[in-house]
């Protein structure tokens, strides 16, 4: 009997390894399919193959490591496509929902929906059937976002204007058009908005981009009426050339609405082109919450390095809060109740004659509790690591291009514009032993300068003055003369007399 | 064919300190595993130690000449060790653990994938960490041409810091015979699967093998680690080097096992060739080695000179950075601490809520450390009976002391600035992190200690 017991709770815990085995892997084909694929096939049809290769994965490993049957192989995999295909069903339906109704990516969509599949499995196995009331909801649910009065702040009346020197925005068709040809993308409506926000609190807006990277929110209040960073939202950019919507639920980060007044938003990384309509303030609802928190969690902040210098990585957000303030209360009232759970009983205990309760009594209890606070927070700990994934393999595919390069090819890639075959350039040109002086421009680039072309050495008034985007005065450019241009802004001069 | 030439350029290290490592009779307290990774790591050490002293000899930093000081002291070694047939492995570390259950493959192939991925990331793209380009890097590329780091430009990219980065990056370019940016950074992921494989080592000492396997895939999982461990910043392996020094010391003052001590004092001593601050952290170290050697009466009874021959590898490793560089700073360094503190004085409460609020905020609110601090606090409040009973009180004072360290470090010194910047803080406290989930660990360790297991089972 205990022996069976035994193999019952292994092969319990193997079920639960298996199926979280299973979603990754459901989840990790599709990605790789859509990776692959998806300038072929539409992402449906890549759903379709990515299920048929996670069914046969789980049914193999249900077969190997769970129930271990032997035999009956096609009777059982057949099977495994009516238990899987109720879910497979809904995913096929479901997917494009959250695509083309609310602009996710479908990789965003898909990882939502392998969640959502999991508690789906559940319930449908345990209940064998799904309800139909419950499945209206939902539906409601998700469509609510698109229903209710919006404040469009689209068209020309809102007078949009550029952020930055380099960048034109116009609008036409009700459509916001921004062409940036560098640095401050930014583009921002400069008539108020402020008293329409009473109760709106949904800023959403769709967006097609030249370039993928993070783009920006950011908002000004009458107090104050600069755009900054503190004010401000950052998310990851779509896939270029298509339209994507994004959401903001202002409520998160601003606790008195009214005082909205100016919305930036920031579409570009760098130069580009950039389409934004429908942009709309809407009273959100909780399926807007839920895909704007879903959009802010997967968003840059935590995933991102802050900062040139890797010093630190702030948390991920959900509802305008580091995730990590809501792990803290789940862990804190858990704790709590099982410490309850576990003492309270003990507690109630009576009391022998002459002895009190003391640690040997207690002690048991409160070490079960402890125990199970302990793999508790290692669960959430192994759930954010899950989340990390997410970063690492946004890392891995940013890194991909270099894949398989020339160190040379690398070198010009992680470096802005034509910075890298400039340094190419001097090096060609300077003569071997030559020291120089520099004038450099971008973020930086002297200190680049330096690393790149040593064993050329740099020294004040050398007799070679490489200049990259950078003034020089009148004074410095009287010593030199032209001795070899890459472009325009970017030459190598040479000391007269020298 | 690089790759290959870098496969063997990493072989050098590990052979050198598995020739130094065998002097020490470590061959029967440590793991075969384990082994290799303090191989590796005493290695690559020994190599910086090597090249420091040939440049200051003003011998040249190349291939060949490396290849022959590496062969002549290689061969006085193994020609000690072959008189007293002792070597650092031996026939019973064919012998590799077997009969891993559905769970620890999954752990195991898990911190493979990150291991792999670390690996990618970091040899895939050149450096573009801004330290890493004006200092560390860009002073490897001046050794790597001038073949020595006498020069002005590279002690220019020095300043007053210590070697370790410099030379440990040139020489690995020295050793594939070029200086690809991409290819120097190869030792921070091969120290990350060293610590890895310590980490691991140490706690199966403690518990059952699924367990330290699931601790060592929580370290793996650290954000702020994994990153460091794929840029060319001396944060990681300061933080390697220091982290298994204090993890050995604690198994040192568990155990009293001489080996232990040994590889603790050989890891810590590397760890001042690589951060100023390393001599701060490793004297807090010492100093609870010394309280310890009080409470269990070493002194009184002479039990102390039993330990001396456990220091020579420190004092092989860590003499010649304290000497070259260190001697200074201790004189600059106190100054440093103080500096600008009357000026500030004004301000000095003020400033206090500010350091404890930013602390706070960055331990616990920031996603460096995923919820490891959640869980020492948690192990702290409910494992009292544990936490501070035996050697754990000594490594907790161990932790104690060097977050003292730096707090100090922001309260007093010119560094407040960069505490408010977020510049520093976070890279400071990596050193202390992977000690304190090791920490943890071992208070935990009564919930899973059925199966613990030393080298010589």
């Amino acid at each position: 009997m205990r022996a069976r017991l035994v193999n019952l709770n292994k092969e319990k815990i193997n079920y639960l390894l298996v199926g979280a085995w299973n979603t990754a892997f459901s989840y990790l084909a599709f990605a790789a399919l859509y990776f692959l694929l998806r300038t072929v096939l539409h992402y449906e049809v890549l759903l379709v193959v990515s299920s048929i290769l996670s069914i046969t994965n789980a049914y193999i490993a249900y077969k190997l490591f769970v129930f271990k049957t032997k035999g009956h192989y096609l009777r059982e995999y057949s099977r495994f496509y009516v238990v899987y295909g109720g879910s497979l069903l809904m995913n096929l339906v479901l997917l494009p929902v959250f695509v083309v109704i609310f602009g996710l990516s479908p990789l965003a969509a898909q990882a939502g929906l392998s969640v959502f599949t999991v508690v789906f499995s559940y319930y449908g196995h345990r209940n064998f059937s799904f309800k139909p009331a419950a499945a209206l909801a939902i539906l409601l649910l998700l469509v609510s976002a698109a229903l209710g009065e919006a404040i469009d702040l689209s068209g020309p009346a809102y007078d949009w204007r550029a952020a930055g020197p380099q960048t034109r925005v116009s609008v036409e068709d009700d459509i916001v058009r921004v062409t940036s040809a560098g640095g401050w993308a930014g583009v921002y409506n400069q008539r108020l908005a402020g008293a329409l926000l009473d109760e709106n609190n949904l800023l959403s807006f769709e967006m097609k981009t030249s370039s993928g990277g993070v783009g920006a929110v950011m908002w000004a209040n009458y107090l104050d009426q600069r755009f900054l960073p503190q004010r401000g939202y950052q998310f990851y950019l779509g896939s270029p050339g298509r339209w994507h919507r994004y959401y903001v639920d202002l409520s998160a980060y601003e606790k008195d609405l009214t005082r909205l007044d100016n919305f930036l938003i920031n579409p570009l990384t760098g130069p580009g082109e950039a389409e934004i309509r429908e942009i709309r303030i809407t009273r959100a609802t909780t399926a807007g919450k839920l895909l704007a928190g879903w959009q802010e969690f997967l968003g840059p902040r935590g995933r991102e390095i802050a900062g040139y210098t890797i010093n630190t990585m702030p948390s991920p957000r959900l509802f305008g809060r580091e995730i990590f303030v809501y792990l803290y209360w789940l862990v804190g009232l858990a704790a709590a109740g099982l410490l309850a759970r576990e003492l309270w009983p003990v507690w109630r205990q009576p009391v022998k004659k002459g002895k009190a309760k003391g640690w040997s009594v207690y002690g048991p209890a409160f070490e079960r509790a402890v125990k199970q606070i302990v793999v508790l927070v290692c669960g959430l700990w192994i759930a954010l690591e899950l989340s990390s994934l997410y970063t690492d393999w946004r890392n891995l595919r940013g890194d991909l291009p270099l894949f398989g390069r020339s160190l040379e090819e690398k070198r010009a890639l992680v470096n802005a514009g034509d910075f890298y075959p400039f340094m190419t350039f001097c090096l060609e040109k300077l003569p071997a032993g030559a020291a120089y002086d520099y004038r450099v421009g971008g973020m930086y680039n002297d200190i680049k300068t330096v690393y790149y072309l040593y064993p050329h050495e740099a020294a004040a008034g050398a007799a070679f003055l490489v200049v990259y985007d950078q003034d020089v005065s009148p004074e410095v450019q009287a010593r030199y003369a032209p001795f070899a241009v890459f472009r325009p802004n970017a030459y190598i001069m040479k000391r007269v007399g020298s | 064919m690089l790759y290959l030439e870098l496969l063997l350029v990493l072989l050098v290290p590990l052979l050198a300190g598995t020739i130094f490592l065998s002097l020490f009779s470590l061959e029967k307290e440590l793991f075969p595993a384990e082994k290799l990774a303090l191989s590796f790591l005493t290695g690559t050490v020994l190599i910086v130690l090597l090249m420091f002293f040939m440049s200051l000899l003003h011998l040249p930093l190349g291939r060949l000449s490396l290849l022959i000081a590496l062969l002549i002291l290689g061969a006085a070694a193994a020609a000690y060790l072959v008189r007293r047939r002792s070597f650092l492995f031996g026939a019973a570390d064919l012998n590799w653990p077997r009969g891993f259950s559905l769970a620890e493959l999954i752990l195991l192939a898990l911190l493979g994938l990150k291991i792999v991925y670390l690996f990618f990331v970091t040899l895939v793209k050149p450096v573009v960490d801004i330290d890493a380009i004006s200092m560390y890097s860009a002073g490897a590329k001046g050794i790597f041409y001038a073949r020595t780091f006498l020069t002005p430009f590279v002690l220019g990219t020095v300043h007053d810091k210590p070697l370790f980065p410099y030379l440990s990056q040139a020489g690995v370019a020295i050793g594939l015979g070029t200086f690809n940016d991409c290819l120097i950074k190869v030792l921070t992921p091969v120290m990350f699967l060293c610590l890895l494989v310590c980490f691991y080592s140490a706690l199966r000492r403690l518990g059952s093998r699924a367990a330290a396997l699931f601790f060592t895939f929580l370290l793996s999982t650290l954000p702020f680690l994994v990153f460091h461990a794929a840029t060319a910043y001396s944060d990681f392996p300061q933080t390697v080097y220091y982290a298994l020094g204090t993890v050995y010391l604690y198994l040192f003052l568990k155990e009293k096992r001489t080996a232990f001590l040994t590889v603790g004092g050989i890891m810590l001593g590397a760890s001042i060739w690589i951060k100023r601050g390393s001599l701060a952290l490793v004297v807090l170290d010492l100093a609870v080695l010394l309280a310890w050697l009080l409470a269990e009466k070493m002194f009184g009874e002479g039990k102390w000179k039993a330990l001396l021959p456990a220091f020579w590898g420190f004092l092989v490793v860590a003499l010649p950075a304290i000497v070259y560089s260190q001697a200074g700073f201790l004189l600059a360094g106190v100054a440093g601490l103080t500096q600008g503190a009357p000026a500030e004085a004004a301000g000095e409460g003020s400033r206090s809520a500010v350091i404890v609020a930013t602390v706070l905020r960055k331990l616990f609110l920031y996603a460096d450390w995923q919820l490891l601090w959640l869980l020492f606090v948690l192990v702290l409040v409910f494992c009292f009976r544990r936490a501070f009973a035996g050697a754990l009180l000594y490594l907790l004072a161990m932790i104690w002391l060097g977050f003292a360290a730096i707090l100090v470090q922001f309260a007093f010194g010119a560094s407040f600035q960069y505490l408010l910047d977020g510049t520093l803080f976070d890279r400071l406290v990596m050193n202390l992190v992977p000690v304190v989930l090791f920490y943890c660990a071992a208070v935990l360790a009564p919930y899973w200690a059925a199966a613990a297991r030393t080298a010589k089972d």
